[in-house]
């Protein structure tokens, strides 16, 4: 029995919740080959295998940084089917017939909901990398590290606050255009 | 919904609790009448929100892509993408001339190295070069036997494939300290995206033209060093990486002898902007464990310089390519670091010099030295390899 087995219930939810990179170092271990066995019997490839598990395990983060939330599951299990669904949808989606889907047992529902707030998100994460500097920086800075103007504008040697303000409204619009193309 | 400037502005500071107590009562009784504004500012909460949780999307993925690629590492070849195609031939070029020079001359050479360093009483480092070419023969060889002929003959083109992920991967770690900037050759940059140059021009310059020329170091925000053969003094640049970061930065000393130009990558003029890459003053810890060194240094702090070749070594490849086109170009031994530039060719000859070491005076920091060679680093952990395009600005 590997140690993700093993590692379930509060222990593995609260090392998840903290990103520990042992602890998920071990599990991607553990998930990525059943995952990528998984996607690639069912018209993917060992790159969607890679997007699918890393998406799968934000939405497992997201999760558990829920705290009405109980996993009731192994931690390894909970992911594989969170991704499982999740190409499943990109399947339908791409108009593979559902009739060429391998179906295996295990299946983590996921509300249509979340999916939706998940695609915008993507898409925002998606034009975060393609926004180039230095919005990304002041973007993170701001949002992300709630870093004050004064102090961003001091990160990038800018001549006071008013500047750094200017450019952050630039930017967010830049990242919101980009984010829609 | 298109929050304005002014909303914005008061958003952020009521939601960071920077309004006084008059301004916060007078935000929150608009927020009760003004229907409007009560939208805009739950709209930008809601898209504040969700960005924020882009932003973690984006350190979570680097996280876990930084676990896959130590727990599965590629094994299989890989297609190469056409902007890097010409990078990696080049990088893949240079690698085989290494080989050549392990199999070859490189023993003799390679005393010289050690001579002429104990010559310069400069042994700690003559020693270090000894060493770790020594090991690094062993591994060549190794890695040589595994490259395979492709079906075209070319072992360039085969090497160059092996190589890409290796060597090109770039590092997205905001707050990483030490870059080594290789930009692409003029060639690879016809596919330049058009968002870029609006992105250039959105910062008040005009793209003069498309050219990318030469290998250099990218040192946060210190200075960036690369091959220039036609840059002025005080000419401006972008430098941008294939994640489409982009940096500005002004020529500020030339070494003309090499072609060689120093650019510095702080914000110099009201048009350009900073580098946003934070680095630590590491004055006092030249040469410790590593091999390239990283001052903070502002322009106008830059006295004089020159730079020097402590070792030398001549390749000759068999190179089907244009070998004028591979001048400046980055030459990686197959470990993918980055040993030298390539500063002269002939027709199917290319001479590199895997080490310099460039001192610069500096006002109140004296004479410091920048020992540009990566051999002794096994891995690429600390220098990671960015492709970077050098955009000349017109001002």
């Amino acid at each position: 029995m590997s140690k993700v087995t093993q590692t379930i219930g509060v222990t593995a939810v609260e090392l998840l919740r903290q990103r520990d990179e042992v602890f998920l170092t071990t599990c991607y271990k553990e998930v990525y080959p059943m995952i990528e066995s998984f996607i690639i019997k069912n018209s993917g490839t060992s790159i969607d295998a890679q997007d699918i598990t890393q998406d799968a395990f934000y939405l497992a983060l997201k999760k558990v940084q829920d705290p009405t939330f109980e996993l009731t599951s192994k931690t390894s299990t909970f992911i594989v089917g969170i991704a499982r669904n999740l190409w499943l949808k990109q399947l339908t989606k791409k108009g593979i017939s559902i009739t060429q889907f391998q179906a295996e047992q295990e299946f983590e529902e996921l509300p249509e909901s979340e999916l939706q707030t998940f695609t915008r998100i993507k898409k925002l994460e998606h034009a975060f990398v393609k926004l180039g500097e230095p919005c990304t920086t002041i973007i993170k800075q701001f949002y992300y590290f709630k870093k004050s103007m004064q102090e961003i504008a001091d990160m990038l040697h800018y001549t006071n606050a008013e500047n750094a303000k200017n450019q952050k409204y630039k930017c967010f619009n830049r990242l919101k255009k980009i984010a829609t193309e | 919904m298109r929050v304005s400037k002014e909303n914005m502005v008061l958003f952020d500071a009521y939601l960071a609790h920077e309004l006084s107590k008059s301004q916060k009562n007078e935000f929150l009784d608009r927020l009760e009448r003004d229907t409007d504004f009560k939208a805009e500012f739950e709209h930008y909460q809601k898209e504040s929100a969700e960005l924020n949780e882009a932003i973690e999307l984006n350190e979570f993925k680097n996280q876990l892509k930084g676990i896959h690629q130590k727990t599965f590492p590629p094994k299989k070849l890989f297609l190469l993408r056409p902007n890097f195609i010409i990078a990696t031939s080049i990088a893949a070029v240079v690698v085989l001339g290494i080989f050549m020079l392990n199999n070859s001359n490189f023993s003799s050479s390679n005393d010289n190295m050690a001579l002429e360093e104990s010559q310069g009483n400069e042994d700690d480092i003559a020693y270090t070069i000894e060493e770790e070419t020594t090991e690094e023969m062993v591994e060549a060889s190794e890695y040589e036997n595994n490259i395979t002929p492709s079906e075209n003959g070319s072992e360039v083109e085969q090497y160059s494939e092996k190589k890409e992920l290796d060597s090109f991967e770039l590092n997205s770690i905001f707050d990483s300290a030490q870059f080594i900037g290789i930009s692409y050759s003029i060639q690879a940059l016809v596919g330049l995206d058009t968002d870029v140059l609006e992105e250039v021009k959105e910062f008040n310059n005009d793209l003069l033209s498309k050219k990318g020329i030469a290998s250099g170091f990218f040192v946060g925000e210190g200075i960036f060093i690369s091959y220039l053969p036609n840059a002025d003094l005080g000419q401006q640049f972008a430098l941008r990486n294939k994640d489409n970061g982009l940096l500005f930065a002004q020529v500020v000393l030339q070494l003309k002898q090499e072609r060689i130009s120093i650019l510095s990558t702080e914000r110099t003029s009201g048009t350009t902007n900073g580098s946003p890459i934070n680095f630590d003053d590491k004055s006092s810890n030249a040469f410790k464990g590593q091999n390239i060194y990283f001052p903070k240094i502002n322009s106008n702090q830059i006295i004089s310089g020159n730079i020097s070749l402590i070792t030398s070594g001549r390749i000759i490849v068999n190179s089907k390519s244009n070998s004028s086109e591979l001048i400046g170009s980055p030459a990686f031994n197959e470990f993918g670091e980055l040993v030298g530039f390539i500063v002269d060719s002939k027709l199917n000859e290319i001479e590199l010099i895997p080490t310099h070491k460039l001192k610069l005076h500096i006002e109140n920091k004296g004479i410091l030295e920048f020992l540009f060679k990566s051999q002794t680093e096994r891995s690429i952990e600390n220098y990671k390899a960015i492709i970077w395009e050098i955009i000349p600005l017109k001002m």
